[in-house]
């Protein structure tokens, strides 16, 4: 009998916890991390950040080392890749010292920080997705800064994502990749073709966006994409990316397409956190010409390597 | 000491180990779930209650750190660890490489039910393929680093060593 009631006992602890977790499941899909439990969020990460501060001063070139040896495929295969771009860039060494120079000129419209109309925090990354299923940057400023939830985070390269959690002394920014990120975007017009707006979102095992545009748009491999004057959620006019594959869908009921990310988040320090507030008007990015719609990105192209250098313009204020 | 706050402390730097050191410690992308394996452990060494206990008390310590609902991990931990000590409770032999394959299979079931709970409540990044590989990943490197959470887990506890030579009788 004994044995009976432990086991009876066992039962009941794990329905209470199952019950527990449900409920905590519940609370947090539909209310967000703003009560208590959100709090509770807070308060973690504030005691955890200098810990993952120091452990990231420490151990990033340990980590790069491991990157290293446990991707040494891939490395030999980048090896033999970049030899053949090497040779290619040899035998076409005008091409390259044109290209080299465009890009020192065009670096001088890298200033991004300089160019921005809005107030903005530049904040050190410091922690990476701690799960696995948890595609999240946590930099090192917080509500100390003027940060707050919404807010969104950019590069130089481009669009980087939104911040989701922040606390004293950081911020969890959710990445443009994460499934679950979506941004309105909108392509360069060609010739009497408008320009048009969709909203892309992040995709589950790639590093580029999906967005459905309207039949009829005209889309090509390489266009520009910018983000949305309709967007209510980011400014418009920044960059995001360039299409890497537009189809129709049958029927012609539209047109699939896919944006590569200018940003590289593996390869990002630094990230700029505009104190943006969601629906306010206006540019955040000084203009420096006058078109109204985004003309492609600067970019500096050599065999096989393509450096995007943001948009040197902005579309008309939106909200 | 008491063997509780032992236990307490030792979740406690699983959390922190899991959230500022492993993700510099990716293998093809992924990390081990630790939390996951001391509630494996637990759950071995102590049995099914005391596994769901700390499977719940490490999954939540690690949910505050993630952008998924609050309560997975600790939901995913909890059964696992509860589901380890029930299958513990009906084995005979405990060869040496019994961690590893809890490990592996601890890792997998464990998986395996977060993407199925975490599509049940819309978390978009489990779906798909990608998902489950994730998962066979992160398994095997639960199954490599099992040995040393058991070993950890078993001085934490003070109990002796359950895993004794292989195929011996219990």
């Amino acid at each position: 009998m004994p044995g009976a009631r432990r086991a009876s006992r066992r039962r009941y602890v794990l329905l209470v916890i199952v019950l527990t977790c449900l409920t905590l499941i519940t609370l947090d899909t539909r209310n967000g991390r703003s009560g208590p439990l959100g709090a509770l969020g807070r308060v973690a990460h504030r005691i955890v950040s200098p810990v993952q501060e120091g452990v990231d001063n420490v151990a990033s070139p340990v980590s790069d080392w491991w990157d290293g040896v446990t991707n040494s495929g891939h490395l030999k295969r980048d090896n033999r890749r970049l030899e053949q771009q090497v040779a290619a860039l040899q035998g076409n060494q005008a091409a390259a010292n044109e290209a080299i120079k465009e890009n020192s000129e065009l670096k001088a419209l890298l200033q991004l920080h300089d160019r921005l109309l809005v107030k903005n925090v530049t904040g050190l990354i410091i922690g990476r997705g701690a799960g696995n299923f948890d595609p999240t940057l946590t930099i090192d400023k917080g509500s100390e800064t003027g940060i707050a939830l919404g807010m969104p985070v950019i590069s130089p390269a481009g669009i980087v994502g939104k911040v989701i959690q922040v606390w004293h002394g950081g911020a969890q920014i959710q990445v443009l990749t994460d499934p679950a990120f979506s941004v309105g975007v909108q392509t360069p017009g060609h010739g009497p073709a408008p320009a048009t707006t969709g909203i892309a979102s992040g995709q589950n095992g790639s590093h580029d966006l999906s967005v459905e545009f309207d039949p009829g748009t005209k889309v090509l491999p390489g266009d520009a994409i910018v983000t949305s004057p309709q967007s209510t959620l980011f400014p418009s006019g920044l960059t995001v990316g360039t299409i890497a594959t537009a189809t129709a869908q049958p029927g012609n009921t539209g047109i699939n397409a896919t944006i590569a990310p200018y940003v590289h988040l593996g390869s990002l320090q630094y990230l700029i956190v505009l104190l943006w507030t969601a629906g306010t008007p206006g540019p955040v990015v000084a203009t420096t010409t006058t078109t109204t719609t985004a003309p492609p990105p600067t970019t500096t192209t050599v065999p096989g390597v393509t450096t995007s250098l943001g948009t040197t313009t902005t579309t008309k204020a939106g909200g | 000491m008491s063997r509780a706050t032992r236990l307490a402390a030792l979740v406690v730097v699983i959390v922190v180990t899991q959230v500022a050191v492993l993700p510099h410690l990716r293998v093809f992308g992924v990390v081990p779930d630790l939390g996951l394996l001391v509630a494996l452990a637990v759950g071995y060494q102590d049995g099914p209650e005391a596994g769901a206990v700390v499977g719940f008390v490490a999954g939540f310590g690690f949910d505050l750190f993630l952008e998924t609902p609050l309560g997975l991990n600790a939901l995913v931990y909890a059964i696992v660890g509860y589901g380890i000590g029930v299958l513990e409770s009906g084995l005979f032999r405990s060869p040496r490489w019994l961690p590893s394959f809890l490990g592996a299979v601890g890792g997998l079931a464990g998986g395996l039910l977060f993407i199925g709970v975490g599509v049940l409540v819309g978390v978009d990044a489990v779906k798909g393929v990608q998902g489950v590989v994730t998962i066979s990943y992160a398994a095997l490197y639960d199954a490599f680093l099992a040995p040393f959470v058991f070993f950890l887990v078993r001085r934490v506890l003070g109990t002796e060593d359950r895993v004794r030579d292989a195929w011996s009788m219990r």
